[in-house]
């Protein structure tokens, strides 16, 4: 700690807000991050000529959002020094990010599933046919009694099929 | 949260003089409570700036998902290795960063000015490998706007994307000279879905890195005139950490859009 900061001294050990990240530390994370740089072009030219395959669907863009997340967080702790800082600058952070998942979560699923509910456009409610027919019985009863030659099932379709010997 | 809960008073144990130091905001009543009000500010600010680009990392993952062999042709036109190379300079003005603030904790002035400057440096470098990107793409007539909207008239839904617009884009696509088959490689229709979303996210980004040189421009001249001691170096610390912000985005953008 600084020697014209002398008020700092005295708490500076759980303070945080303070604390010098040490060279080794800044060069160690710097090296890390190149070599995990590296490591994903060379594992994404890989994959593109075929040498190796992650399988299909989310392996490939898995790795490589793994891979950029450890070097996220690494700069997260480190440079941003969120390691040596309040809880409460990572906890705003991380709420952030659960937002995004909450966001891209219900998008999804919205967006992931369309098309898939298309025969419930022929389906009709429970209630639609009930009422569809209680209309039917209302207009059957006006017409109770009015109608000389009561329409039949035989009339309007013809005999019944015969039931075969 | 320590300085939340047990708050120090600057000066006033000696008693003989309310002696406050010139950095230090009347409305605080001490230097580290400034510096933790400004520093939990400066995240409030970093949360906002993760949810606008969240946004559209969520757009890109949706039209990922819905077209992954559309994203994984077009991004064949971005030039893999400019991009790592652009990485590794935000890489490396992080790290130039993280020791300017390192040094100006130690009272090392000098030494934080050449890691800001050098910040800046490696900012411009990476505007300029940027330049260069987007001048190449244009050069193929792949352009941002105008170039990628669909077709008048085409509806917006997604039954209309992926049946009838698809020959209204490529004849609008071809209209304004966007779209060319195998002129370069591209042979989805609706490619324009990608480069757009490049085109904003990169772009959003680059704007992002062209704020973060004049504030660190700010931070040199400021420097320069001694404003900055391990007493108060609060502006460092802030833009410190919006520039690896924008250095953590980049570490997202990347191989969402080169290594697909």
């Amino acid at each position: 700690m600084a020697q014209n900061n002398p008020h700092t001294d005295s708490h500076h050990d759980h303070d945080g807000g303070h604390h010098i990240v040490s060279a080794r530390v800044l060069l160690t994370v710097f090296g890390a991050l190149v070599a995990l740089t590296i490591l994903t072009v060379v594992l994404a030219l890989m994959e593109r000529s075929g040498t190796i395959h992650f399988g299909d669907g989310f392996g490939s863009v898995g790795v490589a959002l793994i891979i950029a997340g450890v070097k996220a967080t690494l700069v997260a702790m480190y440079f941003m020094a969120l390691k040596y800082d309040s809880k409460l600058h990572t906890m705003a952070f991380l709420l952030s990010i659960l937002f995004l998942v909450v966001f891209f979560v219900i998008t999804y699923f919205d967006t992931g599933f369309r098309g898939q509910f298309d025969g419930v456009h022929d389906a009709r409610a429970l209630d639609m046919i009930i009422m569809e027919e209680l209309d039917a019985q209302e207009v059957e009863q006006q017409f109770q009694g009015l109608d000389p030659m009561p329409v039949t099932r035989d009339t309007l379709l013809g005999p019944p099929p015969v039931p075969e010997p | 949260m320590a300085n939340t809960t047990s708050i120090t008073v600057d000066h006033p144990a000696h008693g003989d003089t309310a002696e406050r130091p010139p950095h230090l905001k009347s409305y605080f009543v001490s230097s580290d409570q400034q510096f933790s009000a400004a520093k939990l500010g400066m995240w409030l600010f970093l949360v906002t700036e993760i949810l606008l680009f969240g946004g559209m990392f969520v757009a890109y993952g949706i039209y990922r998902g819905m077209y992954p062999e559309l994203f994984a042709q077009a991004s064949t036109q971005l030039d893999t290795m400019l991009g790592a190379t652009n990485t590794m300079v935000l890489l490396l003005s992080s790290l130039t960063v993280a020791w300017s603030i390192r040094a100006i904790q130690m009272d090392n002035r000098k030494l934080a000015l050449t890691m800001l400057i050098s910040t800046i440096a490696l900012a411009f470098a990476f505007m300029v490998v940027k330049y260069f990107e987007y001048t190449h793409k244009f050069e193929l007539g792949i352009y941002p706007g105008a170039g990628f909207v669909f077709a008048e008239g085409t509806s917006f839904t997604l039954q209309g994307l992926i049946t009838g617009a698809q020959t209204s884009a490529i004849s609008a696509a071809e209209h304004v000279g966007a779209y060319i088959p195998g002129d370069h490689g591209i042979t989805d229709q609706r490619a324009g879905l990608f480069f757009s979303l490049y085109y904003v996210m990169t772009g959003i980004h680059g704007i992002h890195v062209v704020i973060g040189i004049v504030a660190i421009s700010v931070l040199v001249v400021k420097m320069w005139r001694g404003k900055y001691s391990s007493a108060w170096y609060t502006p460092v610390e802030n833009v410190g950490l919006y520039w690896h912000i924008v250095d953590i985005i980049w570490i997202f953008l990347f191989p969402l859009m080169y290594l697909i």
